[in-house]
């Protein structure tokens, strides 16, 4: 434990760097701007009454899908700036002279990008969950079973992020991320009807939606069972253990 | 003590066994696929639609197709922005797509539209040169400008040509994408689809069918897009007329344009149905097209008493439809 301490410094030290930055960027404001119009929309709707139990659910399924979307970008734009900015303003140098492994930078800075996403997406969804009226019924476990997979999901788009900011410039690490983030499903389809590598080879290419259990939840459908959920989080594990090895060997090798 | 000679190897084969997992664990289970559910149930779609706040949002979708749908209009013109044609006469995919006229595909200009087709619809098929006169710019001409130089400048800097000459056309593969667009923005967009597959299947017949099953899988009730599909196909049984099978595809799908079309019109006796609320103009007219399609390939290839007994059938529903009436009479 002694020698944990130090690590544990640095990474606590490394998230609150990015928690700042976080807090620093317009980006969150913009989101709860967003979550405001939101909330007064939902006012608005529950003092003109809602006028059947499918509206509400539609609300529902409108507020979630727009937290998760929220989330989801604010934790690829953090992810992104991490290492282009600190190298920019060369604030990435004092940290690498210090004892510290630049193993340890990458994974310090994408698990802070990641709790940062899941911060705000909790937020938000409690935000949501708690301003919407719930007029249809709905499986409590798919909730819980949705909310862990966008943990997982964020880590996953938060190393996404991180990875191609190493190998791209800024915008086109934006571009890659949020292309894979909103289209990486019908990429994924028609990469597997159209070309020769089929659905096996598709299945490498990043969809986010598979751990997005929204609409499912929304639809008033059952929890899914619990060998199927624990494949979903495998295949994210999977995915996210992908993103990790090439992020650290990105930055391992990188001139700096 | 662990040798690091082995580490490289150890990595590789974690690597490969996380690789090798990935297809495993995404072909093994998709959340995204399942039966039932309150998104795919009819009732409770049209309970959702029905209310204020989803109007309020499938308006806001609409309307940016709208937006999408006149840039179309631009392009088709090489830049040079006309007054839009937005009268739902002019939206009729009849008018569009069964006349086959690649310009009144985009613009909905028929008959009448100039001093030459007064007396019926343009039958020249020349992309370029096209001799639609007084169509009117969005920038005005110089006699109807009061902005003197930044009029001027105005005309110089953008697109623009006087409106009495005749305005080009361009080959129309830059609207492409924009009615995929429109269709992306509003998948309920029938326009998009129905217009968007006429002027794909100049290109590529095979896409464009691709396009409206796409169309037809999203909006199953959408009549107009099975009467388009029955359209673009009778195209290519001109090309061959000994194919059985695809003569019958195209009579079921003018039957379905004709069942739906009629099952969704309003009662008339509530008064004209294209001035009842969910019923326009275009719509009555693609179903008559659809109806007069339907009997004149059933008296061309199929009995000709039962083309008689459609005619009169739809004659009852549509009395003032006169090529159902004249097709009656010519038996």
């Amino acid at each position: 434990m002694q020698k944990m301490l130090p690590r544990i410094r640095t990474f606590a030290l490394i998230g609150r760097g990015v928690w700042l930055a976080l807090l620093r960027r317009q980006d969150l404001y913009v989101c709860v701007m967003l979550i405001c119009i939101f909330l007064v929309g939902v006012l608005v709707m529950r003092i003109v009454g809602i006028d059947n139990p499918a509206t509400g659910t539609f609300l529902l399924n409108m507020g979630m899908t727009f937290a998760s979307i929220c989330a989801h970008v604010m934790a690829l734009l953090l992810a992104v700036r991490q290492f282009p900015s600190e190298m920019e303003n060369r604030t990435l140098y004092p940290l690498l002279a210090r004892p510290v492994r630049r193993a340890d930078i990458v994974l310090a800075k994408w698990l802070a990008v990641a709790i940062g996403g899941v911060v705000v997406y909790t937020a938000l969804l409690s935000i949501v969950w708690a301003s919407v009226p719930k007029l249809e019924t709905y499986d409590f476990v798919l909730l819980a079973q949705l909310y862990v997979l966008h943990l997982f999901s964020l880590l996953w788009l938060a190393g996404v992020g991180i990875t191609f900011s190493l190998i791209f410039p800024r915008g086109l690490a934006v571009f890659a991320g949020g292309l894979l983030y909103f289209a990486g499903a019908s990429l994924r389809r028609w990469i597997g009807q159209e070309l020769p590598i089929g659905r096996v080879g598709a299945a490498y290419i990043p969809d986010f939606g598979m751990l997005d259990l929204t609409t499912r939840y929304t639809d008033g459908m059952h929890a899914l069972a619990g060998q199927d959920w624990l494949f979903l989080v495998g295949y994210a594990l999977a995915m996210i253990l992908c993103f990790a090895v090439a992020a650290l060997a990105l930055f391992e090798r990188k001139p700096l | 003590m662990r040798s690091p000679r082995r580490k490289p190897v150890r990595i590789a084969l974690f690597v490969f066994v996380v690789l090798g997992a990935i297809p495993m664990l995404a072909l093994r289970v998709d959340p995204r696929e399942y039966h039932g559910g309150r998104s795919h149930d009819a009732i409770a779609r049209s309970a959702r639609n029905a209310s204020s706040i989803a109007v309020l949002f499938g308006e806001l979708r609409t309307s940016m197709s709208d937006i999408l749908f006149v840039k179309t209009q631009v392009y088709l013109h090489g830049g040079v922005a006309y007054v839009p044609h937005h009268e739902a006469q002019q939206l009729s995919v009849e008018k569009m797509v069964g006349q086959e006229d690649a310009h009144h595909a985009a613009t909905g200009v028929h008959a009448g539209c100039c001093p030459h087709h007064l007396a019926g619809p343009c039958d020249h098929d020349d992309d370029s040169h096209h001799c639609h006169f007084g169509e009117q710019t969005v920038i005005p001409p110089p006699s109807r400008d009061y902005r003197g130089f930044i009029g001027r400048l105005h005309r110089q800097v953008k697109p623009w040509q006087d409106p009495s000459l005749p305005h080009v056309h361009t080959d129309g593969t830059e609207l492409l994408p924009w009615f995929r667009i429109m269709t992306i923005t509003d998948p309920n967009y029938i326009m998009g689809y129905s217009l968007g597959s006429w002027w794909v299947s100049q290109h590529d017949r095979e896409m464009a069918l691709d396009f409206l099953a796409e169309g037809i899988r999203k909006n199953p009730d959408a009549f107009q897009l099975r009467m388009g599909r029955g359209f673009i196909q009778t195209r290519a049984f001109r090309a061959n007329r000994d194919d059985m099978e695809l003569l019958e595809h195209i009579r079921s799908d003018f039957r379905d344009a004709v069942r739906l079309g009629i099952a969704q019109r309003p009662d008339p006796a509530n008064g004209p149905p294209e001035e009842q609320p969910g019923w326009s103009l275009f719509q009555e007219q693609d179903l008559w097209s659809a109806c007069q399609m339907l009997v004149i390939l059933e008296r061309e290839f199929g009995d000709p008493q039962m083309a008689r007994e459609l005619a009169a059938k739809y004659l009852g529903i549509f009395p003032d439809n006169k090529v159902l009436a004249n097709i009656l009479q010519s038996e």
